[in-house]
Formats: structure tokens, C-alpha cells, sequence
């Protein structure tokens, strides 16, 4: 009999956890007043310790749920943090997560590939527009010519780029800090030294 | 109602929005705030569809008007009127945000969770859905703790930009070690309970829902359907 394939029950927390971690990290934003995101921290974690696929799903089941609790933007972005979990484990089984210089490396190809799936959402289902300050950036170079893909997606490459890095930093020293016996429950995790 | 009932509602509402032509669009924006000003307990939800809506019309009009192009190119016509297009977004946005308050007011997130939990969806998903949600108040409650601590051992959190960056790592250290170490004992707990060995688990407390309440939701999503297809019949034949 074919057997049907599942994530395992350690795969389904993880995600679990992941999840919350993304959620409670606008609660810590806030708290430390500062001017990221850093919402996609559980989805970076996840692909380093399980993989792409269990990090896409994290993503996916993130902005969801975020769809769900304050209403559906976050639902209509959830491809974009599919991404982000998808090329964060790419990039992590395939060694990008062992140095600093390799690990900012992996934030600037996290923040170009999110573009390209972030521009179309944001040019066609929101008009170019999000309600926040980047507006104003993405107005600006529209008025001086650019069009309004270009102008959309020099502004996701300008917010998202320092807070991808970041948010892959922290997730590394997260993870080198961690204890040898905890790293010892995760046999899948991608190297980080 | 069964909290799927009020999502398909919402479904519904805010996708047909898509649909409809412009002067009923107007009024169809109307409504969920005219409910919301009716519904005493959901009138502080208006603030948050202002609070999201308006920035949001600005930003639609910064990038749509001509008004900052006129304004670098010292053209005297100096136009601030907004395409049609840019107007019809705004409006269909402002469905789907104002009727997802309602839908958020009416169902509560632990209402959603049981539901989900007693819903016919596959166990694992049903797990998947309402975990974070379980999960992310008692994360929390520890991450205000381990603020605390940290304050107690000196770091400050109140300093730079540099020096508020720095205590990320204090704050989610013990945090994600502690959840982290958690896991295997969450996970044991799944499996020594047979977690997933059946497709449904049993209900303690089902949701109760009307006898016709599926039978609405799937009229309301053949009705998406329909609308959905009337108006690609209407423009194709329109274009063509």
C-alpha cells in the first residue's frame, strides 16, 4: 500500500512555534520601538533547522493566520513569505549559512528574490500603494519617470534589504549560540559553522 | 452562527465587491460601516479601518495623481485628480478591510480555534491553524518576563537605534531555547496520543450550527461563482 507522505510531528511544531515566533515578533518591534519588520525571523529559523518545504509552509501558515486576526493584506502577501522560506532553506542546506559574509549574502538574495514575486501583488492587487511612508518613495519615482513596476520594486528592495539581512543575523547567531545539546534534536539542520 | 458561516459570509461580501459596478460599489463600502456604527461593541473597529484606509487613499493618490509630476515639472496646471481606477481599488479595499472587522468582531479567536478543532479539515491542518494561535499568548507572557529580566541584569531598552538593535538577541535567546527545547516534548505528547492515527478527533464541545447553515455556505460560494463568471461573459462580450 502506498504510504501517504506527512510532515512528522516534530516538523508540525516546529512550524507551530515558528509561526508564533513570527507573530510575537511585531509585539517585540514595538516594544524596542524600531523601524523593521523582522516579522519573517520564525519562517529563516525554520528553514535552517528543517528545510525549504517546512519553511514554506511556515510562511504560508503565518500570513494566513495573520489574514485571519487583523485582516486579509497579510493573507494577500502570504506568497511572499513562501518565498522567503523557500530560498532561506535553499540557501542554507547548500552552505550559505556559514560565515557572516555568507550569511549577508543569503539576506541580499532573500530580499531580490522576495521582489519578484512582492512587485506584481503590490503593483496589481494594491495599485503601487501600501498606506505606509514607502508610498511617498514610490510616488516619487514614479513623478520623475520610472515605471510603476520600477518604482515599486526599488522601494520593496530598499525597505526589505536591511530587514531581511537583520532578520537572517539574528536567526545565525540565534542558532550558533544555541546548545549543543538542543542542536542535537534537529539532525537535519544546515551548517552554520 | 458557525464561525465558517460568517467567513463565507465575508468571502462572499467582499469578493462580489470585485464584481459590482462603481455606483453600487459605493454603497457596498457603506454598509459594513453603517453596521459597525449600529453594533456598539464593533464602533472602535471604525478607527481601525480609518487608520488603514486613509493612508492607504493618500498613498493611492501620491502615486496615481499627476500632482508631484506637475509639481517637478513647474507646470502651472498643477492637476490633483485621481484616475478612476485608482478610486474603483480604493473602494473594493475598503470592502474586504471594513467587512474583515465585522467578520473579526463577530468571531472571536478562540471561537475560530474551536472551530477549527471540531471542523472536518485533516487534523495535522487543523493542528497547524489554531497552534500559533494557542501558542503566541503564552510566548507573550514569557517574553515581557524575560524583559523584565533583562532590565533586572541591566540591559537597557531604551538606549540608540544600535543599542535597542542589540537587545533583540537578549530577548529571543531565552526565548526561542525554551520553546526550542519545548518541542520534543510537545511533539511526544502528539504521538503518545495517537495524533493523526484517525482523521477526526472527537469533540467535547461541538459548535453548534444551524441544520441549513452548510447548505448557505456552499450557495454562497456557487454564487461567487456565478457573479465570477457573469462578469467575464459581460466583458468579454463588451470587448469583443
Amino acid at each position: 500500500m502506498k504510504e501517504k507522505r506527512q510532515f512528522s510531528s516534530r516538523s508540525l511544531v516546529l512550524i507551530v512555534i515558528c509561526v508564533a515566533i513570527n507573530m510575537i515578533a511585531g509585539q517585540m518591534i514595538s516594544m524596542l520601538k524600531l523601524p523593521l519588520f523582522l516579522d519573517s525571523i520564525g519562517t529563516v529559523l525554520c528553514a535552517v533547522l528543517a528545510g525549504p518545504w517546512v519553511a514554506l509552509f511556515t510562511g504560508l501558515v503565518t500570513n494566513l493566520l495573520w489574514g485571519l486576526l487583523t485582516g486579509p493584506i497579510a493573507a494577500a502577501f502570504a506568497p511572499v513569505a513562501m518565498v522567503i522560506g523557500c530560498v532561506a532553506g535553499v540557501m542554507a542546506r547548500a552552505g550559505w549559512f556559514k560565515s557572516f559574509g555568507r550569511v549577508v549574502i543569503t539576506g541580499v538574495v532573500i530580499t531580490l528574490c522576495l521582489t519578484v514575486v512582492a512587485v506584481p501583488i503590490r503593483t496589481y492587487l494594491f495599485g503601487g500603494a501600501t498606506g505606509s511612508g514607502a508610498d511617498f518613495v514610490v510616488a516619487y519615482l514614479h513623478a520623475v519617470g520610472e515605471g510603476l513596476q520600477e518604482s515599486v520594486a526599488f522601494t520593496v528592495i530598499g525597505i526589505n534589504l536591511i530587514d531581511k539581512i537583520l532578520t537572517v543575523l539574528i536567526v545565525w547567531v540565534l542558532l550558533r549560540r544555541m546548545p549543543e545539546r538542543t542542536r542535537h534534536n534537529f539532525p537535519h539542520m544546515a551548517p552554520i559553522r | 452562527m458557525h464561525p465558517f458561516t460568517w467567513l463565507a459570509l465575508w468571502l462572499w461580501y467582499s469578493v462580489s465587491a470585485l464584481f459590482v459596478p462603481l455606483p453600487i460599489l459605493v454603497g457596498w463600502c457603506m454598509v459594513p460601516v453603517v453596521m459597525m456604527m449600529m453594533w456598539a461593541a464593533a464602533r472602535w473597529r471604525i478607527k481601525i479601518v480609518m487608520v488603514f484606509m486613509i493612508p492607504m487613499g493618500i498613498g493611492l493618490w501620491l502615486v496615481h495623481s499627476h500632482w508631484l509630476q506637475s509639481l517637478f515639472s513647474h507646470n502651472d496646471n498643477v492637476s490633483f485628480a485621481v484616475p478612476m481606477f485608482a478610486i474603483v481599488l480604493w473602494l473594493r479595499l475598503f470592502v474586504f478591510f471594513a467587512a474583515a472587522q465585522l467578520w473579526l468582531q463577530k468571531v472571536p479567536t478562540q471561537q475560530f480555534v474551536a472551530a477549527l478543532f471540531s471542523s472536518r479539515l485533516p487534523i495535522g491542518m487543523a493542528y497547524l491553524c489554531a497552534g500559533p494561535l494557542l501558542l503566541k499568548e503564552q510566548l507573550k507572557q514569557q517574553l515581557a518576563a524575560i524583559k523584565e529580566a533583562q532590565s533586572a541584569r541591566g540591559v537597557s531598552f531604551d538606549g540608540s537605534l544600535v543599542q535597542r538593535l542589540k537587545t533583540i538577541v537578549p530577548l529571543l535567546s531565552p526565548l526561542l531555547m525554551q520553546s526550542l527545547n519545548d518541542l520534543t516534548t510537545r511533539s511526544s505528547a502528539l504521538d503518545a496520543r495517537a495524533f493523526r492515527r484517525y482523521p477526526h478527533r472527537t469533540v467535547l464541545k461541538p459548535i453548534s450550527e444551524y441544520r441549513w447553515e452548510p447548505f448557505l455556505r456552499v450557495v454562497l460560494l456557487c454564487c461567487l461563482l456565478v457573479e465570477g463568471g457573469a462578469f467575464w461573459l459581460y466583458h468579454s462580450i463588451s470587448i469583443g
